[in-house]
């Protein structure tokens, strides 16, 4: 058969029980079957067996520990009062920029992503405290939210981040490289909001009240001090990653320990909140890795059909640039990312459009980092969009008041694309001087 | 009903997860002092296998597991019912054949006698059979839901939303 043709139909089918609300794991798994017995000349039997030890050796591995463990890591300072602290500790220093207190929607989110690697976990943690606080001081609602929406994305980007883990696992880059190639774009970002954020609020100073409160720069630092902890815990498991003392998974098996400790001081370590951040963690972990699982079955099933390479061969008759590549891909990942989850969306470009990327000569590092802004793209989007999600539940305005309220950062996370296509230094260069242990 | 099962299922899970920071600490503080913990990466990566496949039963019950209800939510309330009672079909095939064939590796690791390629040379059954532990308790919890949605009581499934993304 043309194998075009039964691409087209394995994905057909993909789509097809992702539709009808089958598990993306079990769909993963499906399709896998489904493909192997019509394309890949095999008994039940003998796809079982493939099954089976493919699963093992998917999920048996000493590189994912580090996921469950940022997983936890994030859980626990979740539990802390480290929301409260996050925005007493930075509104006197931004509360003079233009904007005021909704630059702390961004510099909070930016600060949380750096210990968790989740951005729905860093829009309700900023959020709980940051969004009433506004509201309640009279700032622009869109803009407030809007913002939060957009800058909780960076909870995927700036490192600990679980969309590089699963990236990193299933296109063999090395996690450690990945964490560090993150930085720089998740500030390009940061200066991006802030930008965009100071621009509006110039043009627009009716919608932003005024902070009265002036304090010395002394009384800043007292404030501020909540936030050392926080910092130390950031230095920490970023520092030994950077200079090659810690492998990400003792990074964050470090951080662990240290966000236990913070818990513990800060008194809000009890035996409920230790037992619901472990617990929490189990369960997402499960649900990442059973989608794992699912994906490496299912490349298996697409390196037995060949369909990636020749898929990777039919684009490149088109005569597609790299550039050129990079829109399609961007364009189609917008799309995709308006309907699926963004784990989804990383495993199904490693089993299939992996092999197109490496052909067209694009860096898998500098594809690694470009991809999880697609994520964060897609997570803004709706009317599948995670962030959008959580923010319903902290302001209960409907997914698409919220869609529009962060469209302009949807546009501002293209913007940084764009960059990062024409300075893919932004991307490499960190990775390129850190020292990697493995 | 079986709720127990599972529940105990996710405590194993969140031991074994614990397991794995226990572990990778103790190497941090073995290599500061000089001894080292013979295959703590193998160790590491059953435990991690461990936990996510016997938390799968447990995960599915709490909502944990994503999939896309979108198209689901906006049918009418007849067609949704038929088309949940198919898509928990389905994922009771699968995951019974899962298992199924999960078991029979680890029967042929144990007939066999694989071990580990490490320093601890460790029977491969042993850690395998945890995965085939949790698969099952999976396709017994598909079972369940399937047997509820012929006594026409709701999924149990669906109570949490889910927001690990």
């Amino acid at each position: 058969m043309d194998p075009l043709i039964a691409a087209l139909i394995l994905i057909i089918v993909l789509f097809a029980l992702l539709a009808t609300g089958l598990w993306v794991a079990i769909s993963l798994l499906s399709v896998g079957i489904i493909g192997l017995l019509l394309f890949g000349d095999a008994s039940l039997a003998q796809i079982g067996a493939r099954l089976a030890t493919t699963s093992w050796g998917a999920s048996a591995s000493w590189t994912l520990t580090a996921l469950p463990l940022f997983i936890w890591m994030g859980e626990i300072l979740f539990r802390t009062r480290l929301s409260e602290d996050l925005f007493k500790g930075l509104s006197p220093w931004l509360a003079s920029l233009p904007g005021r207190l909704i630059h702390v929607n961004v510099v909070g989110s930016a600060v949380f992503a750096a210990v968790s690697g989740s951005s729905a976990a860093t829009a309700a943690t900023i959020g709980k405290m940051s969004l009433p606080e506004l509201k309640k001081r009279g700032y622009n609602e869109r803009l407030s939210v809007g913002s939060l929406a957009g800058s909780a994305t960076l909870g995927l980007l700036i490192p600990p981040s679980i969309m590089f883990i699963v990236y990193g696992v299933s296109a063999e880059v090395s996690i450690a490289r990945l964490f560090i190639a993150g930085i720089l774009p998740g500030i390009l970002l940061v200066i991006l909001f802030m930008g965009y954020i100071s621009i509006w609020s110039y043009f627009h100073p009716q919608e932003i009240p005024h902070e009265v409160t002036k304090l010395s720069f002394k009384e800043k630092l007292r404030i501020s001090g909540g936030l050392i902890p926080v910092l130390l815990l950031i230095f920490g498991v970023l520092g030994s990653l950077y200079i090659g003392l810690a492998t990400p998974t003792e990074a964050a098996a470090l951080g662990v320990f240290g966000a236990l400790l913070l818990s513990f001081f800060s008194g809000s370590l009890t035996k409920q909140t230790f037992s619901e951040s472990l617990m929490g963690a189990t369960r997402t972990s499960c649900m990442i890795g059973f989608i794992l699982t699912g994906a490496a079955f299912l490349s298996v099933m697409m390196g037995f059909t060949l369909i990636p390479s020749l898929l990777a061969e039919w684009i490149q008759n088109f005569g597609l640039s790299p550039y050129g590549l990079i829109a399609a891909l961007t364009l189609f990942f917008i799309v995709l990312g308006c309907f699926l989850d963004g784990i989804s969306v990383i495993v199904l470009t490693t089993s299939v459009i992996l092999p197109m990327v490496i052909q067209a000569d694009i860096n898998l590092l500098w594809f690694g980092v470009y991809v999880v802004i697609v994520v964060e793209m897609s997570q803004i989007t709706p009317p599948v969009g995670f962030n959008l999600f959580v923010l319903q539940g902290l302001t209960g305005h409907n997914i698409f008041y919220l869609a529009r309220a962060a469209l302009p950062f949807f546009l501002l996370l293209l913007m940084a694309i764009f960059l990062i296509v024409i300075f893919p230094e932004i991307v490499t260069w960190l990775p390129q001087n850190m020292i990697a242990r493995h | 009903m079986l709720d127990p099962l599972y529940r105990a299922c996710g405590v194993l899970a969140a031991i074994c997860l614990t397991g794995i920071a226990v572990l990778i600490l103790a190497q941090i503080v073995g290599r500061l002092f000089g001894f080292i913990i013979p295959s703590a990466d193998d160790f590491a990566g059953y435990l991690m296998a461990a936990s996510t496949f016997l938390a799968l039963a447990y995960t599915l019950r709490m909502g944990g597991h994503i999939r896309v209800t979108m198209v689901i939510r906006y049918l009418p309330q007849s067609v949704a019912y038929w088309l949940e009672a198919i898509v928990i079909t389905m994922a009771a095939f699968v995951s019974g054949y899962f298992a199924w064939f999960m078991m029979e590796m680890v029967w042929q690791s144990y007939q066999f006698g694989e071990v580990s390629q490490g320093h601890v040379p460790t029977p491969l059954w042993i850690p395998q059979s945890i995965l085939a532990v949790g698969l099952v308790v999976l396709f017994i919890a598909f079972l369940e839901e399937i047997w509820r949605i012929i006594s026409g009581l709701p999924p149990t499934y669906n109570t949490t939303t889910d927001q690990n993304d």
